[in-house]
């Protein structure tokens, strides 16, 4: 097991809130997330799509596209380098520092290698860049450099790829090509939003076995973000489930799934289809809608949904993500600890709208 | 690349044929020739019509025999002898007439291209990347000002602030002492100041569609994932929005060798002819009004073929620019 003591810390993401500002009202795609990655550790961030995964890696990266803004909270990134954490949120997008962060301490690969690479670049043409810009290597070692990368991600002729455009690849071969460009300058920290989602159910084995070998050879923390529970089962250490837009529960992979403890986690659960259940049964599905964008819920943000709900108080109080059990926080009202104090904080906020009617 | 290169010039063969033939179809399109038109006119006047005499020229011109014999005969004679006919009104070869001014409309179709480019690429690329922003909106409202106004219109507009403010004529393409004379350093000196009202005229529009593309491209490029790949990478916003979205944006900058150049020389005879140049415009529509049809056709024919070969200029440079069409 991956040791998680405190001074293993590579990447600590505090109430992060990411808001669209849109003509139709306000989309809070990320609305207080709180995320832990250690050293040498994968953590799986999953949940519905739409929930605020992209935006989440983008905010750690502090790149949120417009018209997006991170309107609250904090990313620190621990290095070597420095005794203290260096505030990534605190930058300008466009600052130098931030600038020298992405690529260099946290690389990010994407959903869909082919439009993440140039159309009328070569891949050597685009991860010499990466090299050069960070490494500072003379062109003809930065070459060097990314055939070997190519070599090291399992691309075969690697020096004769580099000359290839992103068309001429398979799938696959991009999504090596994409990570072997993430890796030129030897991140602490890989972001990878949905690596498989858009390949071929073998090409994708073999993609998450390359990053779980990377990930030993290297020791670098990944942050794998997937809608996929079977993805997150097969390489992550830790998993932390979202759902609009907040980790709804966050433990250690077994944990998850021997002992799911969030109503909505067991839905996600029940609703994969399993090899050995019986055929008559029929697939579950989590009840109601994905949840509209602009909406704000008050209370629980899953209650409409939940076979749980407790009416009076799902509804109104909001639930904390809390330790349940070691290791195991989860973010749900039938869970909480301190259950008196929300219940009392619910009956004030039920007494004051009493009042009002 | 070479393969692409030697297909495209194949292919240019029967594009000539087809436009040749057309060309000629349209000079021949209207009712009579160039005698009809001449009797009338002498008629009008009210001379004698020698009637032997006309029918000699006819037969000596051969606009008695059949219409594929004619252009048989004519296509021989550039082919064979880059003869290109005989101008009827002007009593002069064909040849001798276009020479100079067919470089002339060049130069002025070349240089308002080069215009356009050199305004619309970064205009286009500021407006996309700060949409909406206020120079963004004055740009988009010059832009569709320079489309909606008539090349003749600019024309006029730029030959009476030139008289008006400038106390010079903005008409024609040499001052007087050096109309008729040899080319000199001073000519060429003189030449390229009359050369930058007509270049801005002619090139106005084909800027603004280019701006409008441009910018229009841009903002589609630069959603794209790749933009964002580069930004994760640690690249600048200059960098990345210069190295990539622009490179594919450029493409249409490319096409319009192609799809600009008809505009721009169809524009330029207008704006020659209200501005007196001396290029091909005036001559090719005079020639069109008077039946003149070897001198009218193989103006159509030659801008055509400029046409046909700006196309294939662009073809080359995009398919150079962009592997997905070289590698196809
Ligand atoms: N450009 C945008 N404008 C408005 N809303 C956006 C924009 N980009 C993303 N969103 C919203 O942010 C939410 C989270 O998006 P995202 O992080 O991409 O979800 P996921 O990656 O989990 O599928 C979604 O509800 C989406 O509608
Ligand atoms: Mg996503």
């Amino acid at each position: 097991m991956v040791n998680q003591e405190k001074n293993d810390l590579v990447l600590d993401v505090e109430n992060i809130h990411v808001h669209f500002n849109t003509r139709d009202g306000i989309v809070r795609a990320v609305n207080g997330l709180n995320l832990k990655l250690h050293k040498g550790e994968t953590v799986g961030l999953v949940g519905e799509s739409g929930c605020g995964k992209s935006q989440t890696a983008r905010a750690i990266l502090n790149m949120v596209p417009s018209p997006g803004t991170i309107v609250d909270g904090t990313v620190r990134l621990y290095t070597k380098e420095s005794p203290t954490p260096l505030e990534l949120t605190a930058f300008d997008p466009e600052d130098k520092t931030i600038r020298r962060i992405r690529g260099k301490n946290i690389a990010m690969i994407f959903q869909e290698p082919m439009a993440s690479l140039s159309p009328v670049h070569t891949i050597g043409n685009q991860i010499i860049e990466a090299i050069r810009l960070h490494d500072g290597l003379e062109p003809a070692a930065a070459r060097n450099k990314a055939a070997d990368l190519l070599g090291l991600v399992g691309i075969p002729d690697p020096k004769r790829r580099l000359d290839n455009y992103a068309f001429q690849l398979s799938g696959g071969m991009r999504q090596r090509a994409m990570i072997a460009m993430a890796l030129s300058c030897d991140p602490s920290i890989l972001i990878a939003d949905e690596p498989t989602t858009a390949l071929d159910v073998t090409i994708q084995a073999q993609i998450l076995q390359l990053l779980y070998r990377l990930q030993n050879e290297l020791g670098m923390s990944i942050l794998l973000i997937t809608h996929n529970l079977a993805v997150v089962a097969a390489t992550a250490h830790r998993v932390a489930v979202m759902y609009m837009g907040k980790i709804v529960e966050e433990t250690t992979t077994e944990a998850l799934f021997d002992d799911p403890k969030h109503p909505y986690t067991i839905g996600l659960l029940r609703s994969v289809p399993q090899l050995d259940d019986d055929d008559q049964k029929e697939l579950w599905a989590i009840k109601g809608n994905v949840p509209n964008p602009y909406a704000t819920v008050s209370g629980c943000p899953f209650h409409p949904r939940c076979d749980k709900f407790m009416a009076g108080k799902c509804d109104v109080v909001e639930p904390n993500l809390a330790e349940v059990a070691p290791g195991h926080k989860v973010s749900c009202l039938l869970f909480e600890e301190s259950g008196r104090k929300r219940d009392a904080a619910g009956e004030r906020i039920e007494a004051r709208e009493g009042e009002g009617k | 690349m070479t393969a692409y290169i030697v297909r495209r010039l194949l292919f240019i063969i029967p594009t000539l044929i087809v436009i040749s033939i057309i060309s000629f179809i349209i000079i021949r399109l209207p009712p009579g020739d160039f005698l009809t038109m001449y009797m009338s006119t002498l008629m009008e006047e009210g001379a004698e019509i020698n009637h032997e005499l006309i029918e000699a020229l006819r037969r000596q011109y051969g606009l008695d025999r059949p219409a594929y014999v004619q252009y048989s005969r004519w296509i021989w004679g550039i082919l064979s002898r880059g003869d290109f006919g005989y101008s009827f009104e002007w009593g002069q070869p064909v040849r001798a007439l276009i020479g100079e001014r067919l470089l002339l409309t060049m130069v002025i179709s070349v240089g308002s291209l080069l215009f356009a480019w050199s305004i619309a690429l970064p205009v286009g690329i500021y407006s996309a990347v700060k949409q909406y922003s206020l120079p963004d909106y004055i740009f988009t409202f010059l832009g569709f000002i320079g489309l909606a106004t008539p090349n003749f219109l600019l024309a006029i507009i730029f030959m009476y602030i030139a008289s008006q403010y400038f106390g010079t004529g903005a008409g024609g393409l040499f001052s007087p002492e050096y109309a008729d004379a040899a080319w000199s350093f001073g000519k060429f000196v003189d030449f390229l100041k009359h050369l930058i009202i007509p270049l801005i005229i002619v090139g106005t529009s084909g800027t603004a569609s280019l701006i409008r593309i441009t910018r229009a491209n841009l903002l589609d490029e630069l959603k794209k994932p790749y933009v964002e790949a580069a930004t994760a990478k640690g690249l600048s916003k200059a960098r990345r929005v210069l190295k990539y979205p622009v490179r594919v944006a450029l493409n249409p900058f490319v096409s319009s060798i192609g799809f600009v150049f008809p505009q721009i020389v169809s524009g330029e005879i207008i704006v020659s002819v209200v501005l007196n140049l001396p290029t091909t415009g005036p001559l090719l529509l005079r020639a069109l009004l008077a039946q003149d049809m070897y001198l009218a056709g193989s103006f159509v024919l030659m801008l055509a073929v400029m046409t046909v070969f700006g196309v294939l200029l662009s073809d080359i440079l995009l398919a150079w620019l962009d592997p997905r069409i070289r590698y196809d």
